[in-house]
């Protein structure tokens, strides 16, 4: 087919309208996964010391630094879900920085408070946990997935990454809220990695699934 | 000699054309060809795919027009999208080359060419050759090709525009009639 007429095919098809912008598409996203959000911990219940759990600054500054890299990488993911991210191009490292500071929190906590080995900790076997993480965010990840994807997204895989740790991030507030859990070991084994392997499975995914641009 | 365009020049037309003025559209692609044809150029050389690789681009451009806001640069929009197809294509030939089905693209209509002599039967050389092309492809071919569909109706089978459909086939019929050559040539030998 010449060229020429494939222009005029694409004329005669028009334009496609303008689609809302990232930041309205992200925000729309963030409130439906909270709702979604606090119908699980409705379901689930709140764990019987919050209230006290809640006064320690060490536990308001994990959930809070993880309440950060939530809303930080949902944002990344909604500008990376555009074909010019090179006109923000730091954008998709912004969750970064409060991911290390958590890292650097969880290690704080393992040197001085945890009181279970490594062998101790896998012996527990809490896949409950982790399998909970990765049912949690289910639904809200295969909609941001859905959303991105019929975006047009050049960074296929950080886009996916930061959906996984996005989603995997609200499981993690989740569970602290309702799994009675404290050991800063069994936290980094049982919680956090499945934090990461969902930000390796998002980035897989993304590969896969949000280069085909159907629009 | 015309000017090209401004950056403002081309968002504004595309405004328009998310507007729904379909010339404006038209005018605004038929501005943008010669901008990605050297841009292509540039990564790929003189490229007897730069066409091809032309309307891919123009046709990613299209499905992700909605994903323009006018706030933004319109050649920075556009360039990351022909930079992204370009370096996609390059990934796709490198995965074919290394699983050992590079090919060489030749004139189509050689493909039914009677003077092309193989050595095997007509049938079982056809399922082979299609063997070669991607799931899509073969679909499209087959439907078009083989059970007589119009490019329309492939279209509107397969959630496609007629116009991806008739660049689908190009291409797909393109190496096909490669690989019926070097199947000819091979049988000569």
């Amino acid at each position: 087919m010449q060229t020429s007429d494939l222009i005029s095919r694409l004329a005669h098809e028009g334009a496609p309208k303008p689609a809302p912008k990232a930041s309205a598409v992200v925000l729309r996203l963030l409130l439906l996964a909270t709702l979604y959000f606090i119908l699980l911990v409705v379901i689930h219940g709140l764990r019987d010391d919050i209230g006290q759990k809640l006064q320690q600054s060490l536990f308001l500054s994990e959930v809070l630094l993880m309440l950060s890299i939530v809303l930080l990488s949902a944002l990344a993911a909604g500008w990376l879900s555009l074909p010019d991210i090179n006109q923000k191009p730091w954008i998709r490292f912004v969750p970064l920085a409060p991911l290390g500071l958590f890292v650097g929190l969880l290690i704080y906590g393992m040197w001085n408070f945890s009181t279970l080995t490594l062998s101790e900790c896998l012996q527990l076997s809490r896949f409950d946990c982790v399998v909970r993480i990765i049912l949690y965010g289910l639904l809200p990840g295969g909609g941001m997935f859905y959303v991105t994807a019929k975006a047009a997204p050049t960074r296929c895989c950080w886009a996916g990454s930061m959906i996984g740790l996005c989603v995997a991030g609200l499981g993690y507030i989740l569970l602290r809220l309702v799994d009675p859990s404290d050991d800063p070991m069994q936290l980094v084994v049982w919680h956090f990695l499945p934090v990461m392997f969902m930000m390796v499975v998002g980035m897989v995914l993304g590969r896969r699934l949000l280069g085909r641009w159907q629009g | 000699m015309t000017s090209s365009p401004t950056d403002q020049q081309l968002a504004e037309a595309m405004r328009k054309a998310q507007a729904g003025d379909g010339k404006a559209y038209h005018q605004l692609l038929t501005d943008i060809t010669p901008l990605i044809r050297g841009f292509i150029y540039k990564r790929l050389g003189d490229h007897n795919e730069l066409e091809d690789r032309l309307q891919d681009v123009l046709l990613a451009i299209h499905r992700a027009g909605h994903t323009f806001n006018s706030d933004r640069s319109f050649l920075n929009w556009m360039f990351a999208i022909a930079d992204y197809k370009v370096k996609d294509h390059l990934r796709s030939h490198y995965r074919r080359k290394a699983a050992g089905t590079q090919v060489g693209l030749e004139a189509v209509a050689e493909l039914s060419a009677p003077q092309l002599r193989l050595a095997l039967d007509d049938r079982q050389t056809l399922e082979r050759l299609l063997e070669t092309l991607s799931p899509r492809e073969r679909t499209i071919v087959q439907m078009m090709k083989i059970e007589g569909h119009s490019a329309r109706d492939v279209g509107n089978s397969l959630g496609m525009s007629e116009g991806a459909v008739k660049v689908v086939v190009h291409r797909a019929m393109k190496t096909l009639a490669s690989q019926a050559r070097q199947e000819d040539s091979h049988a000569n030998q």
